[in-house]
């Protein structure tokens, strides 16, 4: 018999908590679990296509998910990492653009679709959840601004310093005291803007500083002080 | 770029407006002051940066009529998170951070524009990165003179109407003055612009278009 995939309870979703959608009201939460529909992901599957109109809005229950925009060299760029708790694809629905970046599942992920009308019909009627909107966003912005000027200013090392010790804020560490994601050293390339030569090179090159330790794809900060000064990170 | 949410409209209806000019130069307001409130161009134009950690600066947008500067910052309640400075006369509308949110408040349909407005803001900074990390110098300067085109356009003589220093078009374009002259040099030297005392003159926009697409895979570090 094929396995029950079983469906996350919004209520019950820890993921939830700190998002947005912590807003909603109890007769709000459950309407969204009436309406949501919530799939499995396997890696490297698509969640949306730049360029696609959007339908909805996506919250992540669990999983791992790169946002990145193809040049027109085919080459990526990922913009935004994502994990459980965020939710994805509502800057396109509410400017009204189409998708300015592909989704892609990095770690096998469960993903709820909450659609369009659901979406701005609470939008409109719970303002804590418009107010958390607009935060959101402006937080949004802030980070796109300090991105830009740490890809603009910052020799590749920084760069790459920087970008670990994001990874490693951002998901936190496995028990074994690694980075709590496994990213190919191609995605990591493609967050630091260069190519994956350089990558695997300044990988190696911060292992044998004992800033970091490889051990197969998995990342393990060692110093993270001496990461910190080589990502001349002052605050 | 200036893509027009409504909100402006809704500012400028506002009673509480106050009225300034800002001379060239002078600060709209600086990164990391606590946000008094929000700004709405009316003419002139205003470069928004941040400071480098080596004191460099970054332009990350540059705005004009109908722009808004200093939202996210007073969404959000932190501090600037960047520096607005005249680059030449502007007259701006001010609105207090305090009568601003009281009035996005007062309506949920205001909020979404406000978010409309982040959103487009967002945009145009996720595709400035990506240029950063897939283009060349020339590639991005090509881009830097389109924009500009589009947004301040040219008059009858083929100049820009906007004047901007070989350190702000280095800023913008995300390269050292040093080769930022040698750049100019080259559009010059092939009939694209001429660049005198600040003015830019375009010459030969198809040609400055065809410049800004990707050339070859190559990775710049």
């Amino acid at each position: 018999m094929k396995p029950q995939f079983e469906h996350p309870v919004c209520d019950e979703c820890r993921s939830r908590l700190g998002n947005v959608f912590c807003a909603l009201t109890e007769v709000q939460t459950t309407e969204m679990d009436a309406e949501k529909n919530c799939s499995v992901y396997k890696k490297g599957q698509i969640i949306f296509n730049e360029g696609n109109k959007p339908s909805g809005v996506y919250c992540v229950n669990k999983g791992k998910i790169k946002i990145y925009q193809t040049g027109e060299e085919g080459k990526e760029q990922i913009l935004r990492l994502a994990k459980e708790g965020d939710v994805l694809g509502y800057r396109s629905l509410i400017s009204g653009d189409v998708y300015s970046g592909t989704a892609a599942v990095m770690e096998d992920a469960t993903v709820c679709f909450i659609s369009k009308r659901t979406f701005f019909d609470f939008l409109h009627t719970n303002s804590d959840l418009s107010s958390k909107m607009m935060e959101l966003l402006s937080h949004d912005l802030k980070e796109a601004e300090s991105r830009l000027t740490g890809l603009a200013q910052k020799p590749v090392r920084e760069r790459m310093a920087e970008a670990l010790l994001m990874l490693h804020e951002f998901y936190g560490i496995d028990t074994d005291g690694s980075i709590n994601a496994t990213i190919s050293r191609e995605d990591i390339a493609n967050i630091v803007g260069t190519a994956t030569e350089t990558t695997i090179r300044i990988l190696s090159d911060f292992k044998s500083e004992k800033l970091i330790d490889l051990v197969g794809k998995k990342i393990k900060v060692n110093n993270h002080p001496g990461l910190m000064k080589t990502a001349h990170v002052f605050d | 770029m200036n893509r027009n949410t409504g909100l402006e409209e809704i500012i400028r209806n506002h009673i509480e407006l106050a009225h300034f000019t800002i001379h060239k130069n002078d600060f709209v307001f600086k990164e990391n002051d606590p946000p008094s409130g929000i700004y709405l161009i009316n003419s002139g134009s205003i470069k928004i940066f941040k400071h480098e950690p080596d004191d460099q600066e970054r332009i990350l947008h540059l705005a004009t009529e109908g722009d808004i500067l200093g939202l996210h910052s007073v969404v959000n309640g932190f501090v600037y998170t960047n520096s607005a400075a005249a680059i030449s006369d502007a007259e701006v509308s001010f609105i207090s951070a305090k009568d601003f949110m009281e009035l996005v408040n007062s309506n949920n349909t205001y909020k979404l524009l406000v978010m409309k407005n982040l959103c487009s803001r967002i945009d145009s900074m996720e595709d400035h990165i990506v240029r950063i990390s897939e283009k060349m110098s020339d590639e991005r300067f090509a881009d830097t003179l389109l924009m500009l085109v589009d947004k301040y356009g040219i008059n009858k003589s083929k100049e820009l109407n906007v004047q901007l220093s070989i350190d702000e078009l280095a800023s913008y374009t995300c390269t050292s003055k040093s080769y930022m002259k040698k750049i100019i040099t080259e559009f010059a030297h092939r009939g694209m612009i001429t660049f005198s005392a600040g003015i830019i003159k375009v010459l030969n926009l198809g040609q400055i278009k065809n410049t800004a697409i990707v050339q070859n895979t190559v990775t710049v570090n």
